[in-house]
């Protein structure tokens, strides 16, 4: 389960940064009509669900970051919880989180995906660890990766990369 | 049924019925659209939410024909199939149809024996079993992404 998971979180974060590859800074935060969620809050949520799941997993006493009131479950896109985040820096943040993610999964001893999540949200909604993870980790990120693909083509940029 | 059978199993259910942690899920998205709707293209050169739809049944369709042993693989055509009249009775069996493949679909996945997740369905095709299954949600989820923001397009362009 873990190496089918992390190869499809890598496949998705690529296709990601797919999509934004060609875009500029001031692109990143285009809102056509009906479609708020631009790309740089995209990314920030992204980056924000992994970190999340890392510190569950790695038990980090923090529980929080700097991201989850600007990208985290329920904010909106909006000038102030994208300032001072350009392109290269939200692309560094993924790099880093991601990286941080994959290894937390790979040191993860095996047992605990059948055991159930220890994150009380989590622990009312799945019945396991395993469960859990591929939902944040594989659902999640696709789900967003689709939205972002749709942001494109809705700011009228040809479409890039295809998915699966 | 295996925990890993279980697991694949719910992600296929939570992807198209609900209760999913990602956001809403594709039938969650279609419900209240009309057939008028389902059929436009509110994002100029996008594919109509019908034509997701109808697509996503394809992808259940080809995981159903591997675990048959056919190796074959899809046509442009059977990909992206093309859309029928757009009647309110051919949206609902469009949707219809899906929901029954979704539904074969987990029950293959339920009865798929965990020592041949490793292995592929098919020699054609390189990837796990394990990878097809757990790839049909991230493909299904994929798209229920794009038919969120077309359906927040269609609603505020009716709007305005």
């Amino acid at each position: 389960m873990i190496t089918e998971m992390l190869g499809i979180l890598e496949y998705t974060l690529d296709f990601i940064r797919q999509q934004i590859a060609d875009l500029s800074d001031e692109e990143l935060v285009l809102q056509p009509t009906g479609a708020p969620n631009h790309a740089a809050w995209t990314l920030g949520h992204i980056i924000h669900s992994c970190q999340t799941i890392a510190i569950e997993l790695s038990k980090e006493a923090s529980s929080s970051t700097e991201w989850e009131s600007r990208f985290g479950y329920g904010t909106r896109p909006n000038p102030a919880a994208c300032e001072n985040l350009s392109k290269s820096n939200l692309l560094a943040n993924l790099a880093e989180t991601s990286d941080w993610l994959r290894a937390t999964i790979q040191a993860l001893d095996t047992r605990f995906l059948d055991e159930p999540p220890s994150e009380g949200a989590m622990h009312e909604m799945f019945p396991t660890l395993g469960h859990e993870l591929m939902q944040v980790v594989v659902a999640h990120t696709a789900y967003h990766a689709g939205q972002l693909a749709a942001w494109r083509r809705a700011i009228g940029r040809a479409p890039v990369g295809v998915f699966v | 049924m295996t925990t890993e059978g279980n697991r694949l199993e719910e992600q296929l259910r939570r992807a198209l019925e609900g209760e999913a942690w990602h956001g809403p899920s594709v039938l969650e998205l279609l419900a209240g659209l009309s057939a008028a709707q389902a059929a436009s293209h509110p994002i100029a050169g996008a594919h109509s939410i019908w034509e997701l739809v109808l697509h996503l049944g394809t992808d259940y369709d080809l995981i159903l024909r591997r675990l048959a042993g056919d190796g074959r693989q899809l046509t442009a055509a059977e990909d992206w199939p093309a859309c029928p009249a757009s009647t309110e009775e051919n949206w609902k069996q469009t949707v219809q149809e899906l929901k029954l493949l979704n539904k074969k679909l987990r029950q293959a996945v339920r009865d798929f024996p965990d020592e041949r997740l490793d292995d592929p369905l098919v020699p054609e095709v390189p990837y796990t079993a394990y990878t097809q299954f757990i790839g049909v949600t991230q493909h299904n989820v994929y798209h229920a992404g794009q038919i969120a923001l077309m359906k927040r397009v269609l609603t505020a362009t009716a709007a305005a």
